[in-house]
């Protein structure tokens, strides 16, 4: 159903426009899945424009045989696998991702919001990273297990698997955070 | 409550704070790399478009005949389809929704952009929203918009002046199952319709009796089952008077944190659909055997303390929601039973990350006014529905979209975001819905919900309730304390009901 005029690339569409739907209807998608998996700002930002331009290269292949997102979603993971086993990348150790707060200025009363959403955040970027993918996919992608499952290029017990381990990983780590902050408060 | 432990899971169709993202900035740079190469690339295309074009030549002279026509029947490309909605001109639908722009482009209208590009939405700024029957009547022969939500309650009157398209013939044409579709709210609909599916609802509302398995279990009282009636509810209340745990009292029933008897009788009260007064609009009913009955049981409940009275929330003051939880005994593990509605599950959800409210709880329909309508089931709200106007212009594009609203892949989206809400067409991938599958399973009655809809839509049977709820406040204290009996304060009210109802009859009598 989405995006079904790319099968009909061949039949005079402005590749110019195409470009400019995919990137204002899945740029956010693309950016934030490059960031949950490298946890970079600047790897995500390269990643997504490499997406792109990799995508108006390939629209004249594209037929339709899976939607969209999935199939930019898969390049994004291509290009995020490659950045992630280059060399460099692999000497570097990353310390835990962490969100600049300081450009937020917000009322107190959001900011306990925040303080929590930040919370959960932080624990599910510090997830191994195929529970982290799965789960992110799942929750903020919003694929479905069929969709997730052919991204990955895993069975969807598999995926179910992965998602089962990821909540259970978070739970822990949300209930064990939530005491502390019982404590402190 | 699987679903309440991974509640934490809703902040994640955000994105984590300062994390910036994909900006118009991002696009350009997509661009100025794009152009880069395109200019690359026309450098190349000089000597081998010269290639190319000898090889075209070649093929031409040697190709000719039966084999370039066959060559060329290959290449002929299919007949597509003519999609409803352009995908290369925009199409644009005038859409009248209650909530305003905002709230329909986020739960339907980005979602359906996504899937048809072109598809764009204009809105009507004058939806009558209360408005009377004639309201709406004016506004869909005025506006003329595509796509509408109109209540319930008007579906009969608006189909029979020719104002709404009958959905039968579309789920007809394009082969549509309408058991998709949940089978009571189907049925009601139909029902307001008489007989004819002029619009669907994407969800409904029902009440429910939560109850506390792990207090049934430590006071050694079997939990309930099937299918209650009010008086076998309060007798199972009535089995924890006198109970206490760690000192505080623990209640057989309770109402939230809004603990008033008044309220809570005449909230019962309407929900089983009883009637203020009788069909010649002169005489009150409020001290019909029902009522009385409905009366007599929850003063007792509240002077024999198995029906929770604390100190609830104090009108007009605004509380954060941690400390609303902590008003309601049920979500404290003091109550056993609480009659609620049927989005209580996100004050369950909300209690278990905000107070700690860690007990199993199990859910039942609501219970019924005797034995009776046991049979015949509890009412459904199904406030307003989606139709397409007959005089639409566009109507397969507003049926598309319809379509997209009613499908189980949007139901989906939403259980992610609105997980106790509950929706007309099931979700494909949702696990399970744990307790609230009790709302699924419950039977309706689709004549009790079609009257509650038309009480709530008049007036003079809201001013009774109204009345109703004001005196019995006021008397509280002497019902209580047994200095007034509950049919003596009946038969007063009775006699303001019918001052009251004499009172509306002369004003609309005066009305022009």
């Amino acid at each position: 159903m989405e995006f079904d005029y790319l099968k009909h690339m061949t039949e005079g569409l402005d590749r110019n426009e195409i470009l400019d739907e995919l990137m204002l209807a899945y740029g956010k998608d693309v950016w934030n899945y490059a960031y949950f998996l490298t946890c970079r700002r600047e790897a995500a930002e390269d990643i997504a424009q490499d997406v792109f331009v990799k995508a108006y290269q390939n629209l004249h292949n594209y037929r339709g045989e899976s939607p969209i997102k999935p199939w930019l979603l898969s390049i994004a993971r291509n290009t995020a696998l490659d950045y992630l086993r280059s060399s460099w990348v692999r000497k570097v150790s990353f310390l835990t991702p962490h969100a600049s707060r300081a450009s937020h200025p917000s009322a107190e009363n959001e900011w306990l919001h925040r303080e929590e959403h930040q919370a959960i955040w932080d624990i599910v970027l510090k997830l191994p990273r195929k529970l982290r993918e799965a789960l992110l996919l799942y929750a903020h992608h919003q694929l479905s297990m069929k969709e997730i499952s052919a991204l990955l290029g895993v069975s969807e017990g598999t995926v179910k698997s992965r998602l089962f381990r990821a909540r259970e990983a978070v739970n822990r780590a949300w209930g064990s955070s939530g005491q502390e902050r019982s404590e402190l408060s | 409550m699987k679903r309440a432990e991974r509640d934490w899971e809703s902040h994640l169709t955000e994105t984590p704070l300062g994390t910036g993202g994909f900006s118009m900035g991002t696009i350009r740079k997509v661009k100025e790399r794009i152009a880069v190469q395109e200019r690359r690339k026309k450098k190349k295309i000089v000597p081998l478009a010269a290639a190319a074009l000898v090889a075209v030549i070649l093929a031409a002279v040697v190709f000719r005949s039966e084999i370039g026509s066959t060559l060329a029947s290959w290449n002929k490309p299919e007949p597509e389809k003519k999609p409803v909605i352009s995908e290369t001109e925009t199409t644009t639908l005038k859409i009248g929704y209650l909530s305003g722009a905002d709230d329909f482009m986020r739960k339907y209208g980005s979602p359906f952009v996504i899937r048809h590009p072109m598809a764009r939405f204009s809105y009507s700024a004058n939806v009558p929203k209360m408005g009377s029957l004639e309201d709406y009547r004016e506004w869909i022969e005025n506006e003329e918009p595509d796509l509408v939500q109109i209540p319930l309650g008007y579906l009969d009157e608006l189909s029979s002046a020719g104002l709404l398209t009958d959905l039968d013939a579309l789920l007809l044409r394009d082969g549509i199952d309408e058991q998709n579709f949940y089978e009571p709210v189907r049925r009601t609909i139909r029902e307001a319709g008489a007989g004819k599916l002029y619009g669907m609802a994407d969800k409904f509302s029902a009440y429910g009796l939560y109850y506390n398995r792990e207090l049934f279990a430590e006071f050694g009282i079997p939990e309930p089952s099937g299918s209650l009636t009010w008086e076998e509810t309060m007798g199972l209340a009535a089995r924890f008077a006198g109970s206490e745990k760690n000192g505080d009292p623990v209640y057989g029933l309770s109402f939230g944190y809004r603990p008033g008897l008044s309220l809570n009788a005449v909230t019962v009260g309407q929900s089983l659909g009883l009637g203020t007064y009788a069909p010649d609009g002169l005489r009150s009913t409020l001290s019909s055997k029902a009522w009385t009955g409905l009366w007599s049981s929850f003063v007792q409940g509240y002077r024999d303390g198995w029906i929770g009275g604390e100190q609830g929330m104090e009108q007009g003051k605004s509380y954060p929601m941690k400390e609303l939880y902590k008003l309601d005994p049920f979500l404290n593990g003091r109550s056993a039973m609480t009659f609620q509605p049927s989005d209580y599950g996100s004050n369950l959800a909300g209690a278990r990350e905000m107070i700690g409210f860690d007990d199993e709880w199990a859910l039942l329909p609501a219970p019924a006014l005797d034995e009776s309508a046991r049979s015949g089931g509890q009412a459904m709200e199904i406030g307003y529905v989606f139709a397409i106007p007959s005089r639409s212009s566009q109507p397969d594009a507003a049926w598309e979209l319809l379509k997209y609203i009613l499908s189980p892949e949007q139901t989906e989206r939403q259980t992610r975001t609105v997980p106790y809400t509950l929706y007309t067409v099931k979700a494909e991938t949702v696990d399970a819905f744990g307790p609230q599958d009790a709302y699924y399973e419950a039977r309706y009655d689709t004549s009790l919900s079609l009257s509650s809809l038309k009480q709530k839509a008049d007036p003079a049977y809201q001013a009774l309730l109204n009345l109703a709820y004001k005196s019995g406040q006021e008397r509280e204290r002497d019902l209580l304390n047994g200095s007034l009996g509950v049919e003596p304060f009946l038969k007063q009210l009775d006699n303001e009901a019918e001052e009251t109802l004499r009172t509306l009859a002369a004003e609309k009598e005066a009305r022009p």
